[in-house]
């Protein structure tokens, strides 16, 4: 196995990236370190597999995707779990408003098919274009479409989203009263 | 990441993205509200990229660069 600075450094480099798809993906930040770990293992065993040139953002994205699958969608029962204990414990540290509309966000998320919530992150906040989050999940470009469009709208659903007067300091004030009860 | 392919969002991918979803969804949110809910997934997944990963990850990078470079001295021993 060899690995050169500039494969070392697109590895590091992704680590953020990955880590907060996995933080997305399993609603818990040391399941996600857990699984963040296991893919740069994964990664560096397999390095030789990897072709120089190409997309190291997506190689990796797809080990971690397919290990969440593979090892963590059994422990999706207890995710949910965790995903209450992780928005619990973010109630205790409003560093800022916006943190209660993440916490409902996260909530939303958690409840979301494990194929529509990678859809939305992978194309919504990661920055992959259609194409690459279709390949990273082994799927149509279309089918990603159509996963992307039903997870926006069931998160619209649970989060109560209709349009523009849906977000701002009304909808903060709400989750503040939901939190005090 | 970011590329010059189909974009999210774009008039010409949300095309095919309106209508009942088969999940029973009731439809399409409105435009201002997919935009706000985008912001909203994107600046959450800001936040988790602020926060630093733990030495213990970086590090398994980092000593396996290590290593490499430690393997040719065991070889020219052997």
């Amino acid at each position: 196995m060899s690995l050169d600075d500039q494969t070392r450094d697109s590895i590091l480099a992704a680590i953020p990236n990955l880590r907060a798809f996995a933080i997305s993906l399993s609603g818990n930040v040391d399941r996600a370190d857990d699984l963040v770990q296991e893919t740069v293992l994964r990664a560096l065993a397999n390095i030789d597999s990897f072709q120089p040139g190409t997309n190291m953002p997506a190689w990796l994205f797809t080990i971690l995707r397919n290990l969440f699958r593979s090892e963590y969608r059994k422990r999706r029962r207890e995710v949910e779990d965790a995903t209450g204990m992780y928005a619990e414990s973010m109630k205790s540290q409003p560093e800022q408003g916006s943190r209660l509309e993440f916490e409902e966000l996260r909530v939303a998320l958690a409840q979301l098919p494990d194929d529509q919530r990678e859809a939305v992150i992978l194309v919504g906040a990661s920055g992959f274009s259609y194409e690459e989050a279709a390949a990273i999940c082994e799927c149509a470009v279309g089918t990603i479409k159509s996963r992307v469009n039903r997870a926006r709208n069931r998160l619209a659903e649970l989060m109560s989203i209709e349009g523009l007067d849906d977000f701002g300091p009304d909808q903060e004030t709400r989750a503040v009263l939901t939190a005090d009860n | 990441m970011k590329n010059k392919q189909d974009k999210p969002g774009s008039a010409s991918s949300s095309g095919s993205d309106g209508g009942k979803g088969r999940d029973g969804s009731k439809g399409t949110i409105d435009r201002e509200g997919q935009i706000k809910l985008g912001v909203l997934i994107r600046r959450m997944y800001e936040a988790d990229l602020q926060k630093p990963a733990p030495d213990t990850i970086t590090d398994l990078v980092k000593q396996f660069d290590k290593a490499k470079i430690e393997q040719p001295d065991e070889d020219s021993r052997s």
